[in-house]
């Protein structure tokens, strides 16, 4: 999966999971800008899971504040999964 | 009236139920007698074929809250934000971070979420699903007191009540308490259920106390219980500080008794359930000849009624003849732990309204059931003071006063 198509999965799921706006959610965008709760991030990383077959580690879970850093987790975890 | 410092004022009130979706309606359709039971409207209930049971109506929960709400707030929890919303309208309440830190939130509930979780397990059971990461907050028995709180920013004490179907009633008793006690300015009490999860009636079922026709408290052919679902919260205000704010006071909350019968699983004990009913009377300094309405527990089963009838007799004498003794359960089911918010409300309507309402479906006393149970016709009178008694399943017994406020 190339960055970009990651990223436009990643925003999605956090579109539909909070009811926001896709066009609101941008890369640099803070999970606290978007107020975006814990129960929240860990029903988006559910759905990110569901969706691309991966598990993410979950002491890494609550410390994502951004939408690059989930995306940039999410990557690194891809690529170590494909180089395994 | 208590000799306390402290009294307790209701300024305000809000409820769900079987007999529609605010107190307005609620009161609308109690006054009139008309039923709130009726066989499944809901296709997600169709395993429940025939059987009476009494289910909020035309429910659309995209009526008040948002998909993601809907998807993390399980109908207990949405019932509950619903009546506290109407409450709190009612009473007329702005919180600031001052007014949220004096007020506190206390909710009975019994069975709290158990279709959302039924319809999780079975996705994972039967279709190996994962389980979604809101199912535990969703299922949480308190989820309807922390979103409340988060709602109106209220950070005094809270808390959740499960005693069964007096789960209501004991949360009123603590709220007061805790007004009393000056630990709370406003409290916000009542009771949330939605028990129509298909395993949970079947298990009812099993017990053999489902009225397979109707609920008809208290009449020679009753033959049970229907269950029902809704939610009632009572605004519960220090009576000094609802008059310098200028609320409108509906009645004074003026006593409480509890007591645990030690006695059956299942059967009330009549010298338990009495002892509640004496210290309410007590706690609100109360002659048994001030009563003039007791919202009767009521259920409908053959044993309760005969059981309440007699522990009526017992506390009150000769009074209990000129008792006017109601079960709203007849027209709005049996809640279990929201049960004695609908029925408070119910006393408080009454009592504001002058208006008895009935115990329909009734077609004859027999021997055990021999009071005035205000039959199929609601009833004028002034009530100067009412009570309203639960009696749970274990032997858990609460009993509120209510005195009207002049």
């Amino acid at each position: 999966m190339t960055t970009n198509s990651l990223s436009d999965t990643v925003i999605g799921v956090i579109s539909q999971v909070c009811e926001l706006p896709a066009s609101d959610i941008t890369l640099q965008s803070s999970f606290e800008d978007l107020n975006i709760s814990s129960l929240d991030v860990v029903t988006i990383a559910f759905e990110l899971e569901e969706e691309l077959d991966i598990k993410l580690p979950d002491d890494e879970i609550y410390n994502i504040k951004t939408v690059k850093e989930l995306i940039d987790n999410l990557h690194l975890l891809m690529n170590e999964l494909e180089t395994s | 009236m208590a000799t306390t410092a402290r009294s307790v004022v209701v300024t305000g009130f809000g409820c769900i139920s079987a007999l529609g979706h605010n107190s307005s309606q609620f009161w609308d359709k109690l006054k009139a007698g008309q039923t709130g039971i009726s066989k499944t409207t809901y296709p997600s209930r169709q395993k429940l074929g025939d059987a009476p049971v009494a289910e909020v109506k035309d429910y659309d929960p995209k009526k008040y809250f948002d998909a993601k709400s809907i998807r993390i707030l399980d109908p207990n929890c949405q019932f509950a934000i619903i009546a506290a919303d109407e409450a709190v309208q009612h009473a007329g309440i702005n919180f600031t971070p001052d007014t949220g830190s004096r007020t506190g939130i206390i909710i009975g509930t019994g069975v709290a979420s158990r279709e959302s979780t039924d319809e999780i397990l079975e996705q994972y059971y039967k279709h190996n699903k994962s389980i979604p990461p809101y199912t535990l907050p969703k299922g949480l028995h308190n989820s309807s007191i922390s979103n409340i709180s988060i709602k109106y920013g209220i950070t005094g004490p809270s808390w959740i009540v499960n005693t069964a179907c007096a789960s209501s009633n004991h949360a009123f008793g603590q709220a007061m308490e805790l007004i009393r006690q000056n630990r709370a300015d406003i409290m916000l009490a009542g009771g949330t259920e939605t028990p129509l999860s298909v395993p949970f009636f079947k298990a009812w079922e099993a017990l053999r106390i489902l009225d397979p026709v109707t609920c008809r408290p208290f009449s020679k052919d009753r033959q049970g219980l229907v269950l029902g679902e809704g939610s009632g919260i009572v605004v519960l205000e220090e009576e000094q500080h609802a008059l310098k704010r200028g609320a409108k006071i509906y009645c004074r909350l003026s006593g409480y008794g509890f007591s645990t019968d030690a006695y059956d699983i299942m059967k009330v004990s009549p010298e338990g359930a009495a002892r509640a009913v004496r210290e309410a009377l007590s706690d609100a300094s109360l002659r048994t000849e001030d009563i003039d309405y007791i919202n009767a527990h009521g259920t409908g089963t053959i044993i309760n009624d005969q059981a309440e009838t007699k522990i009526i007799h017992d506390v009150f004498g000769e009074h209990a003849d000129q008792l006017l003794i109601s079960s709203t359960k007849s027209m709005h089911g049996h809640t279990l732990g929201a049960a004695g918010s609908l029925e408070l409300i119910a006393t408080i309507l009454a009592m504001t309204n002058e208006c008895i309402p009935p115990t329909i479906n009734f077609t004859g006393n027999d021997e055990s059931c021999d009071l005035d149970y205000v039959p199929n016709k609601s009833r004028h009178k002034k009530i100067k003071s009412a009570i309203s008694h639960n009696f749970a399943f274990g032997g858990l017994n609460a009993v509120i006063a209510v005195t009207c406020y002049s």
